[in-house]
């Protein structure tokens, strides 16, 4: 009889410290995702600060392009806080590929200092971006795996732990960038 | 004109390969002329002891012979043979190689005395035993472009002692490295190290082995699957990890490992990296007995500076273009 309670005790501390390794398992693959998001978030601010720089260095050649300095201003000012943020994100993108591109009908603009060197930090602050959004879909493909595989379902349902949506990477992304400087 | 093509480099150092090749010509001759004589004596010895023996039927003069055979021909072999060879390998090395590293890449140097020191490997953190025995030569350093490069032939061992139940101690040397060791200027700045090494226990265990690989702590899984079945990358910082190895820079490094082999080892490390490219073979020697400016000895030494240096354009070091200058 005591030899039978001590194997059902050595059996409900095993299960025991196996849901709380599993438990604390759940917790650093959500906080793993939230530090991802987090730099995503970080770097997306930077490029932020970057913008109304490169718009001064742009503004005094872009003659037909006025529009796309204002759609890339509006772009900017959409509250960093909104539903509507990462859609506007890739808007600002676009746009500053193409302020960008205006050096190309500019050698002026092509050869300035300043404006190379945005080049270049805008460059970085894109990279960044982009190796923080796959950190971040890294993460969730570790949660997912997590929360649909047996025994961490279990755990799931009765925490309430949901799948995550990864970003979505454009095959833009996925190209090697080729930039001329 | 093509740097890399055979005919061109033969003209280019055509003057120096004249020059070590008469003093080539030289040094085999005389140690052609030192064979026959070491022969002559060690034979001549012999024979003479043996006709003593035969003579006085005792077998004592052959035996007194032989040690006279023996040090007769370690005279004669000195005194032909010398530093001969040496002689010329450095003269090779520094008349044939370093000019055409000067061809090739004139902003590189080629410096064979020189390697690359035991500070630098121990610092790359790509081996996890410090070596008892460190050998570095063939030092070649310069920059590619905008590429500072530095790469050496590095042999690193580790001794190991055992002793046996009879209390006898042996000792054996375990090679950890030896090959080609690289460190160049990354392109980028970055903070935390990256290692990128050949995935062994995957190779080996399957899906057992990639459990295994968790327990080495900081393992970052990259999107690429040839990638991950090449390499198991460990990182303490998940994004800086991907900054380093963008979806491109994995592209590249699968090709690298396709054409360098599977043992091949990286880190990216202080903005730098490091590989580690194994080789059982002597690279950048000349041979005593082909002519200096033999076409086949040239192609081969060319096809040894062409795998180092085009390392810089196949990771895409010299693309300038994010904020690191």
């Amino acid at each position: 009889m005591i030899a039978n309670m001590e194997w059902i005790f050595a059996g409900s501390a095993l299960v025991l410290v196996s849901a709380i390794v599993i438990y604390n398992g759940f917790i650093s693959r959500r906080n793993a995702m939230r530090n991802a998001f987090a730099s995503v978030d970080v770097q997306l601010k930077k490029r932020w600060d970057l913008i109304p720089n490169l718009v001064e260095a742009v503004k005094a050649f872009a003659g037909h392009e006025r529009e796309l300095l204002e759609a890339v201003i509006a772009a900017r000012n959409a509250s960093p806080g909104s539903a509507e943020r990462f859609r506007r994100e890739e808007e600002v993108t676009a746009g500053i590929n193409q302020l960008f591109a205006l050096a190309e009908n500019h050698p002026e603009l092509g050869s300035s200092e300043q404006f190379l060197m945005l080049q270049r930090n805008l460059t970085e602050v894109e990279s960044q971006i982009s190796a923080s959004r796959r950190a971040y879909n890294s993460a969730v493909t570790d949660w997912n795996e997590g929360v649909e595989v047996f025994p961490g379902l279990l755990f799931a349902k009765v925490f309430n732990f949901e799948r995550a949506d990864w970003f979505e990477v454009k095959s833009s992304e996925r190209a090697n960038v080729e930039v001329k400087l | 004109m093509n740097k890399w093509d055979v005919e061109a480099a033969l003209a280019k150092i055509f003057d120096e390969t004249e020059e070590v090749n008469r003093i080539r010509k030289d040094i085999a001759a005389k140690r052609a002329e030192g064979q026959v004589r070491m022969t002559f004596v060690m034979l001549g010895s012999l024979v003479l002891g043996f006709l003593i023996s035969m003579l006085t039927r005792n077998g004592a003069g052959f035996w007194v012979a032989l040690p006279f055979a023996v040090v007769g021909g370690t005279l004669v072999y000195y005194a032909y043979f010398g530093d001969g060879l040496k002689r010329y390998r450095m003269l090779f090395k520094f008349g044939v190689i370093g000019k055409l590293v000067n061809h090739v890449e004139p902003g590189m140097t080629y410096e064979p005395e020189r390697g690359i020191p035991k500070s630098v490997y121990e610092e790359s953190g790509l081996f996890r035993a410090d070596p008892d025995r460190y050998q570095s030569e063939d030092l070649i350093h310069g920059m590619i472009g905008d590429t500072k490069l530095m790469l050496s032939e590095v042999h690193a061992e580790e001794k190991h002692t055992s002793t046996n139940s009879d209390g006898h101690t042996s000792t054996r040397w375990e090679t950890i490295f030896k090959g080609i060791f690289l460190l160049a200027d990354f392109h980028k700045e970055f903070r935390s190290p990256v290692s990128v090494m050949p995935d062994v226990a995957e190779r080996h265990f399957g899906w057992f082995g990639k459990k295994l690989q968790k327990l080495g702590g900081n393992l970052q899984k990259m999107e690429n699957s040839e990638f991950e079945q090449m390499f198991v990358v460990r990182g303490t910082d998940a994004v800086e990890t991907r900054y380093i190895l963008t979806p491109a820079m994995q592209e590249r490094l699968v090709k690298l490992r396709k054409r360098l082999g599977s043992e091949l080892r990286i880190v990216f490390r202080d903005s730098h990296v490091w590989l580690a490219i194994p080789n059982t073979e002597n690279w950048f020697e000349g041979d005593i007995k082909r002519p200096t400016g033999d076409r086949n000895q040239m192609a081969k030494l060319l096809g040894q500076l062409r795998s180092c240096f085009e390392i810089v354009e196949e990771l895409d070091l010299n693309t300038r273009i994010w904020t690191k200058d």
